[in-house]
């Protein structure tokens, strides 16, 4: 999602909870995080819905109407189950929203005042139909989709910082580097590339790397009531994209 | 379907990336780094660890096995689930980290001791089914060899994902621990040692079986002096010096404090009872195992579990007795044990024990040569309950006994039986000494016996008079005896303490108000024992100085270590016997009034009424307070009704003073020794008789007269000190004096003659002369 990173975020460094409670509150700016926050996760939900049966149609309603309301205390339950995860919140009160949407048998009324989301439905669609989503159940590819989606915006937030630098072309070469081990890197290669010497493609490296972390880090803390969960939810998150 | 053409690969881990990777890397690679940056492999040294296989990739190591999926990794491997084909079970295969098998030597290492871990066949252990080194079939270039255990799949949870709810019920912590030690117990009885104890390596299975993963994984994985482990649950001799199984034990200690608390146990560690609702023997059993010196840890795994055992046998409910629940220092009542390792018959030369034993929840017993502690059995016994050759202590049994109640052949204390001889208040013992004396020879206070000593039997006179000429130095080497004990059992007891519990200077200086408090309790009782020693050699006025300053001593330190109980007894106790002393002194400084006016014509001292009050009080039993004062040679005292009073005075003087002789010398009452001759005369109401009333008989007459005075508010002090320091220096007299007599103090006198048998023989012949006229 480019067009989030550079849509300004009040909330960058505070608790989802927190930005719920205040965006309930009628926080303008709280709205405008919270809505951020659900333009980047929006589309597991969305893959998931479509998973469990939901034509396109209902399955974008659902996921539109779920995330209008999601600010609305009163309407969403499944905090307390999710352990202050915003990833395992989402999908327990999405469960509970697509439920009772369904018993209602009526379609959702958008609200008024709401921020609309621009979604990207073909892209959505893509991952759906992909053959190997069949053989796992929807719960775990929504965790896999939602570590995708994290990555994605993480490294969106990411290019855009070094381009913004003018580093644009230096990310292109490096980025590679961010999934490779630190004693594989082929430092003299890169500095090739780049033009510099290895001692300076080092020092670009590690600085790229650090950022990402640091990046990462706050993405995921941003989805956590609790900080120190950070470590256990790297590890979920990283055990659903391993499977 | 998928537009794109057919998936690239991830350089990196190999695995094909999904459809939609971002920026067409692989996910999980990036996830892998992230987090690769934030565990520790080894300490200090946060290695860089490989990429994990695919299940996929896994298979072409394992053509026996399905792979299954990847079920985590930890510093010390990945672990996979696998299908084994041949047995169509469900096993769990762990590679080890390729960039730690790349050591030297590991292979040998490798193979002895996973040879060893198949050994390990306990229920409560995740069985090892196989190990060795496996290339992949077609073998990419510069591919390592995997190491690899095939061990039982555990279809469970561990207990780390039980903790992440929080704490446990102590319940289910007592039910989870036993087992894990018995397997432990059993590994050490092997020689192996876990090394890496924590809730992520104790699996609990669906039927609620607990078992041990990653048995010496970690001494596997880890070369001598290489720190392995995990940090929290390591215990303090782990880093860099050599370790043994007590370092599981401590391991245990750490889970167990999670499981009760929910916490780590901190740097400075907080008993869980203070943090939780738990029983507090609880307390001792986490805080043994986390004692920091391996020495005073449980030696056993059996060990702690006994002790919990003991603990959930007793109180299955665990329901604390609130009274219990906390108490305000941590672990007083653990106390200590200290054992030489020197030995003599079978005996460690010097064992302390004190406190409670947290195994038995009984008092520890001190057995050894010498041998200190609330219960002590040695040759040198010193203690609460002290048996030995030599005992001393608050009940001392032994051949020599020394203590509050003492029993053996010779004892000496409070209430003493003895077999030979006693000596003390209560003296029991075929020669018995004491305040309350029984035997067959017995002496003292009150003595009943075949045999009584004292002074009026002239059989043993002479025993008596030996005892009298000795008694302060008896008493004195006794007292002197009985404070070199006790200063050398507190002098070893602490020292055997600070050893025991390898208490440092900066840490003894935290424990000052408890100490201060025992030096205050230590000063009280010095004080008042010291009262009756000091007492033999001793002015009264002296020993209560020191004495009332000890106690204010005491008072001072007690009230400074009010926080500890023994401070707060040695206050109590010191101040209430300071303000005892404060009453008794003011009450002995203030001068008595007399009771009865004393009518003074002159020269007579001794009227009738006076006589009246004399014969009254002294048969009322209210004491013998009369002057003796010197008289002018030939001076008479006319008394009024003489008869009366000599009838009266006899009497009296035959019961009390059977010493003297009673004589008549015209209308003069006589009662004589062999020594000079007294009168009192004219005592002046303004209380000072004066030098002018004294005279001495002279040389000629060598005769003693006793009148008796009523007591008068007038101090004999003048007139005696004249001669009466002389009269009180001779051994005749050394009796005479009781300790209310007092030169320039007392204004009255006891008497309590007691002369030799050649003075009471005279005496009696006399008597019987006297009475048969």
């Amino acid at each position: 999602m480019p067009d989030s990173a550079d849509r300004p975020t009040l909330f960058l460094t505070t608790r989802w909870t927190m930005v719920r409670e205040a965006a309930a509150m009628g926080d303008e700016g709280a709205s405008a995080a919270l809505g951020d926050l659900c333009a980047i996760y929006w589309m597991p939900l969305y893959r998931f819905a479509r998973r469990h049966g939901h034509s396109r149609e209902d399955a974008e309603d659902l996921v539109q109407g779920f995330l209008a309301r999601i600010a609305d205390p009163r309407r969403l339950t499944g905090l307390d189950a999710s352990k202050g995860r915003f990833r395992a919140f989402l999908l327990t009160s999405f469960n509970h929203w697509r439920l009772n949407e369904w018993k209602r048998g009526c379609r959702l009324k958008r609200g008024g005042g709401v921020p609309t989301l621009t979604l990207d439905w073909q892209d959505a669609e893509a991952g759906c139909t992909s053959p190997p989503a069949d053989e796992q159940s929807p719960d775990k590819l929504y965790d896999r989709e939602w570590a995708l989606a994290l990555l994605a915006k993480v490294l969106a937030d990411l290019e855009a910082a070094s381009v913004a630098e003018g580093n644009g072309t230096q990310f292109d070469q490096l980025k590679t580097c961010l999934t490779a081990d630190s004693t594989k890197i082929p430092y003299p290669e890169i500095a090739r590339n780049l033009g510099t010497t290895e001692g300076a493609a080092r020092v670009a490296v590690h600085r790229l790397r650090k950022r990402y972390r640091h990046l990462l880090t706050a993405e995921i803390s941003r989805t956590l009531s609790n900080p120190e969960a950070l470590e256990e939810e790297m590890r979920s998150l990283f055990a659903a994209l391993s499977t | 379907m998928n537009p794109k053409p057919p998936s690239p690969c991830c350089p990196d881990c190999g695995g094909t990336l999904p459809v939609e990777s971002p920026q067409s890397l692989c996910p999980a690679c990036l996830m892998r780094q992230a987090l690769a940056s934030r565990t520790l492999v080894g300490l200090g040294d946060p290695r860089p660890c490989e990429p994990p296989l695919s299940p996929e990739e896994l298979e072409r190591h394992f053509p026996g096995f399905d792979i299954l999926e990847c079920l985590g990794r930890g510093g010390m491997g990945v672990v996979y689930k696998a299908r084994q084909k041949s047995l169509d079970r469900i096993v769990a295969i762990k590679i080890l980290p390729p960039e730690r098998v790349g050591e030297a030597r590991f292979s040998e290492r490798f193979a002895s001791e996973a040879a060893m871990l198949a050994k390990l066949s306990h229920p409560n252990i995740v069985t090892v089914h196989d190990f060795g080194v496996s290339n992949s079939q077609p073998s990419p270039p510069d591919s390592q060899p995997l190491y690899f255990i095939v061990m039982e799949y555990v279809d469970g949870v561990n207990l780390r994902d039980l903790l992440r709810e929080g704490k446990l019920e102590a319940k289910q912590a007592l039910a989870i621990i036993p087992p894990i030690c018995d397997a432990l117990q059993y590994a050490h009885d092997k020689g192996i040692v876990h090394r890496d104890i924590k809730p992520e390596n104790l699996l609990l299975d669906k039927d609620g079986r607990v078992k041990i993963a990653d048995f010496g994984i970690a001494s596997l994985m880890g070369t001598a002096g290489d720190i392995a482990g995990t940090p929290p649950y390591m215990a303090p001799e782990q880093n860099g010096k050599t370790t043994d199984h007590r370092a599981d034990i401590y391991a245990l200690g750490v889970v167990l404090y999670e499981m009760l608390t929910g916490e780590r146990p901190d740097k400075e560690l907080i008993a869980p009872s203070r943090k939780v609702q738990i029983d507090v023997r609880l307390d001792e059993v986490v805080l043994r195992a986390l004692e920091r010196k391996p020495e005073l840890r449980f030696q056993q795994a059996t060990a702690l579990k006994t002790s919990l055992e003991v603990i959930a046998n007793q109180d299955v409910s665990a329901q604390p007795d609130p009274k219990m629940t906390s108490h305000p220092v941590p672990m007083p009542w653990i106390g200590y044990e200290y054992r030489s390792s020197r030995t003599l018959c079978g005996l460690p030369l010097l064992h302390v024990a004190n406190g409670l034993d947290p195994l038995t929840g009984q008092p520890r017993q001190a057995r050894g040569i010498i041998a200190i502690g609330g219960v002590a059995t040695g040759w040198l016994a010193m203690g609460g309950r002290a048996y030995g050759v030599c005992a001393f202590g608050g009940i001392a049994v032994g051949v020599l006994a020394l203590g509050g109640v003492a029993i053996g052949m010779v004892s000496v204390g409070g209430l003493t039986l003895a077999l030979v001889m006693a000596l003390g208040g209560m003296a029991i013992a075929p020669v018995a000494l004491g305040g309350m004396a029984i035997g067959y020879l017995a002496m003292g206070g009150q003595a009943i016996g075949a045999h009584v000593v004292n002074g009026c039997n002239p059989d043993t006179g002479w025993l008596h008079q030996s005892y009298r000429a000795y008694q302060t130095w008896l008493f004195g080497v006794l007292g002197a005896i009985w404070l070199f004990l006790l200063a050398c059992s507190t002098c070893i007891s602490a020292w055997a303490k600070s050893r025991a519990l390898g208490i440092d200077p900066s840490h003894a200086s935290e424990k000052k108000p408890g100490r201060r408090g025992e030096w205050a309790l230590g000063l009280f009782i010095g004080a008042i024992a010291g009262v009756p020693m000091f007492l033999g050699f001793m002015g009264a006025q002296e020993v209560m100085a020191i004495c009332g300053l000890a106690l204010l001593f005491s008072l001072v330190l007690g009230v400074m270590s009010w926080r500890s109980q023994s401070g707060k007894f040695a206050a109590l106790a010191s101040g209430l016997a300071v303000l005892l002393l404060v009453v008794f002194t003011i009450n002995y400084l203030t001068p008595r009034t007399p009771q009865v006016p004393y009518e003074d014509d002159g020269k007579t001292t001794m009227d009738a009424t006076a006589i009246e009050r004399v014969v009254h009080e002294m048969e009322s039993g209210l004491g013998i307070r009369y002057k003796l004062l010197p008289v002018p040679n030939g001076e008479t005292i006319p008394p009024p009704d003489f008869e009366r009073v000599r009838d009266r005075a006899t009497a009296i003087a035959r019961r009390h003073y059977p010493d003297f002789k009673i004589s008549m010398d015209g209308d003069r009452f006589i009662m004589q020794r062999n020594l000079r001759e007294y009168e009192v005369h004219n005592p002046s109401k303004s209380g000072d008789v004066s030098a002018e009333t004294h005279k001495e008989t002279g040389p000629a007459a060598d005769g003693f007269r006793l009148v008796l005075v009523p007591l008068v508010e007038a101090p004999v002090s003048q007139a005696f000190q004249a001669d009466g320091q002389q009269i009180l220096d001779r051994p005749y007299w050394k009796s005479f004096v009781d300790h209310r007599f007092e030169p320039g103090k007392n204004s009255g006198v006891s008497m309590f003659f007691d002369f030799g048998p050649a003075v009471k023989e005279a005496f009696q012949s006399e008597m019987l002369r006297l009475l048969e006229k």
